[in-house]
């Protein structure tokens, strides 16, 4: 089976005044359908870096990017198609605040997938009633707690049926009480049989909801394995020493 | 919101200190002994001979008229300078610098000079143009600096949402950045447009008929300029709060309807 995602030998590096850092190292990563990938490790080992290469959010130096089946070094429109085929969660949500969450739901429907209004609005609330914000279609962001917004961008990265579902630390802005509602939800979608790739910090989540855990560590693949495997049993020292430092 | 009770002799001291005021103002006008006559004015605004309208008329519809185009044409120019000011290609970006610095840090009086007798002279151009011309480039330049600054204020975050969500750069410039930048840049626009009114009233002196110039000519026939002038500032401010209630409208109805 060909996989859904195919990284070969990825680098990405910056140049600050003073050093050139190196943020991904030759990573290479192959994701099947249905997979749930979760990363850890510390940060600025190129978690993020390498979740945000992939939608071609974040330009890489060499290696190339293959996502169902667009080759996103190839061209513009490859980008933009990869884009249709995935979704993104962020970690400080980033929805539109002059949107309501109906409207923020319904303008991917709208502009990407030529919808109309009226079919677009009946959707979106389809996918707000799903996150559990029934009552919620016509607020602002800004009258939403932070765990409404995360639900509220969950309900828009599906709203236009990606393959793929990107998240980039989709708990850690959040106050503690309110990070199972999100969690619950993300269980959800994975067992709906989506591809997933989640950056994350929290351990619990990680372990119950992966199939495979990467720890990415000064720009590499350091180890990987089931979550069994990482959590269980790690086999590198740097792997054993994060684990302890989160207390894990 | 939280609001809390102020103490009462706060006011009090308010009160006391515009009353303080007040009466000096009472006091210099009483103690210039001078014999204040309005009548005269009215008119300056509808001749009676002609039945047409007055002088102070025709310069309020000089100044409304010379103001509304420079601040179309200021506003239009100043978001495609603007635009120039973020550019990631160096030489188009340093013109775009230098033109804002020139017209920003120039007065506006010497530039109306130079349009009218330098480049004026050179091209053949009327009193008007010139005028229009000088205020449209001004303006153009307050606008572009404040299109620069929301433009680069916008949050990345929301961009690369749109970007994720595969909407194109025109759809994510249409659709997220625009009403919200709009919305922003109104508070410090409606400001400048407030400014530029007033800013009119300095084509005077290439003999432009405006409210200022139709003053001089009041005063010149009628030899009552504190009446006039008092008048004459009475219309500008009437002008521009009718200006700036708009603005504060329209940007009440923008966040209402967000």
């Amino acid at each position: 089976m060909t996989p859904l995602i195919n990284m070969e030998s990825v680098s990405k590096s910056f140049a600050t005044k003073t050093k050139v850092i190196e943020v991904l190292k030759s990573v290479s990563l192959e994701v099947q359908e249905g997979e749930i990938v979760c990363l850890i490790g510390p940060s600025g080992g190129g978690k993020s870096t390498l979740l945000r290469s992939i939608n071609a959010l974040e330009p890489i130096n060499s290696g190339s990017i293959t996502v169902c089946g667009q080759n996103l070094n190839q061209s513009a429109g490859a980008v933009q198609r990869v884009r249709r085929e995935t979704g993104m969660i962020f970690q400080r949500f980033e929805l539109f605040p002059h949107l309501s969450a109906l409207e923020n739901v319904a303008i991917g429907l709208v502009q990407v997938n030529k919808l109309s209004r009226s079919d677009a609005d009946s959707r979106a609330r389809e996918l707000l009633q799903d996150v559990g914000l029934a009552d919620h279609v016509n607020k602002y962001p800004a009258n939403l707690s932070g765990g409404q917004q995360q639900r509220v961008a969950i309900a828009r990265a599906l709203a236009t049926d990606p393959k793929i579902l990107l998240c980039d630390e989709p708990t850690s802005a959040l106050d503690p009480e309110l990070v199972d509602e999100v969690t619950e939800i993300l269980g959800k979608v994975a067992a709906s049989g989506m591809t997933m790739l989640i950056v994350t910090h929290e351990m619990r989540f990680a372990r119950q909801i992966a199939d495979r855990v990467l720890f990415l560590d000064q720009g590499t693949i350091a180890e990987q394995g089931t979550a069994e495997d990482i959590f269980k049993a790690p086999k590198s020292e740097r792997l054993k020493q994060f684990l302890k430092q989160i207390h894990f | 919101m939280y609001s809390q009770k102020l103490p009462l002799w706060y006011s009090i001291v308010a009160i006391l200190l515009i009353g303080v005021f007040g009466i000096g103002l009472f006091q210099a006008f009483y103690g210039l002994d001078y014999d204040w006559d309005f009548s005269f004015l009215g008119d300056f605004f509808w001749d009676p001979k002609d039945d047409k309208p007055g002088l102070i008329l025709l310069g309020l519809w000089g100044t409304i008229y010379i103001s509304l185009i420079s601040i179309v044409i200021g506003s239009g120019l100043g978001l495609l300078v603007g635009t120039l000011l973020i550019t990631r290609e160096p030489v188009t970006r340093f013109a775009a610098v230098f033109y804002v610095d020139v017209f920003r840090n120039t007065p506006v009086l010497v530039q109306l000079y130079v349009v009218y007798f330098i480049v004026g002279t050179a091209i053949e151009m009327s009193p008007e143009t010139a005028g229009i011309l000088t205020l449209s480039l001004f303006c153009s330049a307050y606008v572009a600096e404040i299109f620069r600054g929301t433009l680069q204020e916008f949050e990345k975050g929301q961009i690369d949402a749109a970007k994720a969500l595969g909407l194109t750069r025109w759809q994510t410039a249409r659709h997220i950045i625009a009403p919200q930048a709009l919305r922003r840049m109104l508070p410090p626009l409606i400001g400048q447009f407030v400014s530029l009114v007033k800013d009119s009233s300095l084509v005077s002196v290439i003999s432009v008929v405006d409210l200022t110039k139709s003053a001089m000519n009041v005063v010149a026939v009628s030899f009552r300029s504190l009446e006039t002038w008092f008048i004459i500032a009475l219309i500008y401010f009437v002008l521009n709060l009718v200006l700036s209630t708009v603005g504060r409208k329209i940007e009440q109805r923008l966040r209402v309807s967000s």
